[in-house]
């Protein structure tokens, strides 16, 4: 809060920032909720059904398949993404020889597209040229080699190793601040005490993040849901319905199929899920706390 | 011991991360057929034919400018009105204050794809949807709460006396807001720049959507759509990669510690 005594010119000073917000926001999450109780084809006139489109997407075997995936996405980012990244960035909590180099390497990938990363890795995926098939045959493991984007058996966790890969460095950035942000004296504290370098990882690191390792999940898990660019840059949601996540099935059902209604109740839904797992997640960790 | 693990597992990571890049690389500067055949991280010799001929047949070097002027466009529509926001808020007391933040934060719950369906409809009401820069309203609106949010932060923490001594002197709110406010706020509104710069030059889905005719397109969009108009040629793709890649890299090593520390900042206040 500011010190400045109010005046109706300071309005002025708002005004451009809620025009944008009201106008470009607002009003079409408002439509978004508002599409999602009729059937239209963006055409002919739209008929209300109420949450009728609701009824129906809890039917349908597509969009529920596209959430158990996008929950395996979300549970393999929280635990390798935010996983890795700790372990790195306790690794290098304390400065090392080369540690500006590994700091600065381990983010790279952090400040490319996804569509770019997305492309690297359907060359790196590819069955002929491909970087992996490659390396597994290199030490041996030739009988794995494989097309992995359009073998329905892989496809999946091929996809979404590519975020994790993309963004590791990401949570490492959050995770290697935060841990230098842990005062030294309880680390000294503990070597006087002479604890081992585990446990001063489990009794002093991880109690310490605790709030930042929340954010990290929330974070983690909202990306999950909300990822379009890998899936449809690498395999369009195929093969068949594969890689068919909830946010692709809703672009496809509006874009392509034009179901506006029916894919604006899809939309309300993944934003729904999001809200949900954003506030269990900080319930969950809170109640861990105390 | 201890440190051979140590470095074992750090340099591990980092050939994990860069190892990539330099593939792609590598691949950039070779023909197709040399690519079938064999695997180098040093190509047999320096070939910048896929480069010529990315350059002169493909809508990929118009596509870079248009991620250029696009994404121009849409961090001054976002200075523009997140930065007087931000004033209002950081240096006046009056009760809206608190709620603006509740009432900007709801954005950030949202997912914006899923509002993107009738942005779509909206731009197409409003005959933004055949324009170039009708976008920038879209980003600029995407990156308002997290800006505001640093803005403020960053706000709060000039030294209130000056408001003060401003109005005293015969100052008005736009010359303290100008004059005082602005140039002491360089550096937050710097970070703030940066962050948008990554996220909108970045961005795929937006554009995808909302920039449906050809020479619109972004870099992003444009590459998607290279990998099915080059798919055999895994030497244009290669070098289509690195023309992509290569530019957000020399920024970064200019810019390391701001984007690490900054991205890291957004993230948790946020």
């Amino acid at each position: 809060m500011g010190t400045l005594r109010f005046r109706p010119a300071v309005l002025l000073f708002m005004l451009p920032a809620f025009v944008l917000y009201g106008v470009f926001f607002l009003l079409p999450f408002g439509r978004t909720v508002l599409a999602s109780l009729y059937e239209w084809n963006g055409m002919d006139e739209a008929v209300f059904v109420g949450l009728g489109n609701y009824a129906e997407l809890g039917r349908d075997a597509l969009f529920r398949t596209g959430f158990a995936r996008v929950g395996l996405w979300a549970a393999a980012a929280v635990l390798l993404k935010v996983g890795i990244a700790l372990l790195l960035a306790s690794a290098l909590r304390e400065r090392i020889a080369g540690s500006r180099f590994f700091e600065a390497a381990f983010f790279v990938p952090v400040v490319i597209s996804s569509a770019a990363i997305s492309l690297l890795f359907t060359l790196l995926y590819d069955p002929d040229i491909g970087l992996l098939n490659a390396a597994l045959r290199a030490i041996g493991l030739g009988d794995y080699a494989r097309a992995w984007l359009a073998d329905r058996n892989t496809a999946l966790y091929a996809v979404i190793a590519v975020p994790i890969w993309h963004t590791i460095g990401y949570f490492f950035v959050i995770l290697l601040a935060a841990q230098r942000d842990i005062p030294r004296e309880l680390y000294e504290a503990a070597r006087i005490d002479g604890a081992g370098a585990r446990v001063t990882f489990t009794h002093i690191t991880v109690p310490s993040l605790v709030p930042v390792l929340t954010v990290c999940a929330v974070l983690a898990v909202t990306a999950a849901l909300k990822s379009f660019d890998y899936v449809f840059v690498m395999t369009r949601g195929g093969p068949g319905t594969a890689t068919e996540v909830p946010v692709t099935t809703m672009y496809k059902t509006i874009f392509v199929n034009l179901q506006i209604g029916y894919g604006t109740a899809m939309a309300t839904i993944i934003f729904v899920v999001a809200l949900v797992a954003t506030l269990a997640i900080r319930r969950l960790t809170r109640f861990g706390r105390t | 011991m201890r440190r051979v693990l140590l470095y074992g597992v750090l340099t591990a990571h980092a050939l994990l991360t860069l190892f990539p890049f330099l593939w792609v690389l590598s691949n950039a500067f070779r023909e197709s057929d040399a690519i079938l055949t064999s695997l180098t991280l040093w190509p047999e010799h320096f070939d910048g034919a896929n480069f010529i001929h990315l350059m002169q047949t493909t809508n990929i070097p118009r596509a870079f400018w248009n991620s250029v002027s696009i994404t121009a466009v849409s961090l001054a529509l976002l200075i523009s009105t997140s930065v007087p926001l931000a004033f209002a808020i950081a240096r006046f007391r009056f009760r809206l204050a608190e709620y603006v933040y509740v009432f900007f934060a709801l954005a950030v719950l949202v997912p914006a794809v899923s509002v993107l369906p009738m942005t779509f409809r909206l731009f197409n009401d409003l005959g933004l949807l055949g324009t170039k820069y009708g976008i920038a309203l879209i980003y600029a609106t995407e990156q308002l709460p997290i800006s505001v949010f640093l803005l403020v932060t960053f706000m709060r923490a000039i030294p209130h006396e000056l408001d003060e001594a401003a109005l005293i002197d015969g100052c008005g709110l736009g010359d303290l807001f100008l004059r005082v406010i602005l140039p002491l706020s360089r550096n937050g509104i710097v970070t703030v720049l940066i962050l948008a710069f990554v996220a909108i030059w970045n961005d795929y889905l937006t554009a995808l959507v909302l920039l449906p005719d050809q020479q619109n397109r972004t870099l992003s969009v444009a590459l998607a759509f290279a990998k099915d108009e080059y798919r055999v040629d895994y030497g244009m793709m290669s070098a289509a990669i690195v023309f992509a890649v290569a530019p957000m890299l020399l920024l970064y090593l200019v810019l390391k510690e701001r984007i690490a520390t900054g991205m890291a900042a957004g993230a948790v206040k946020g």
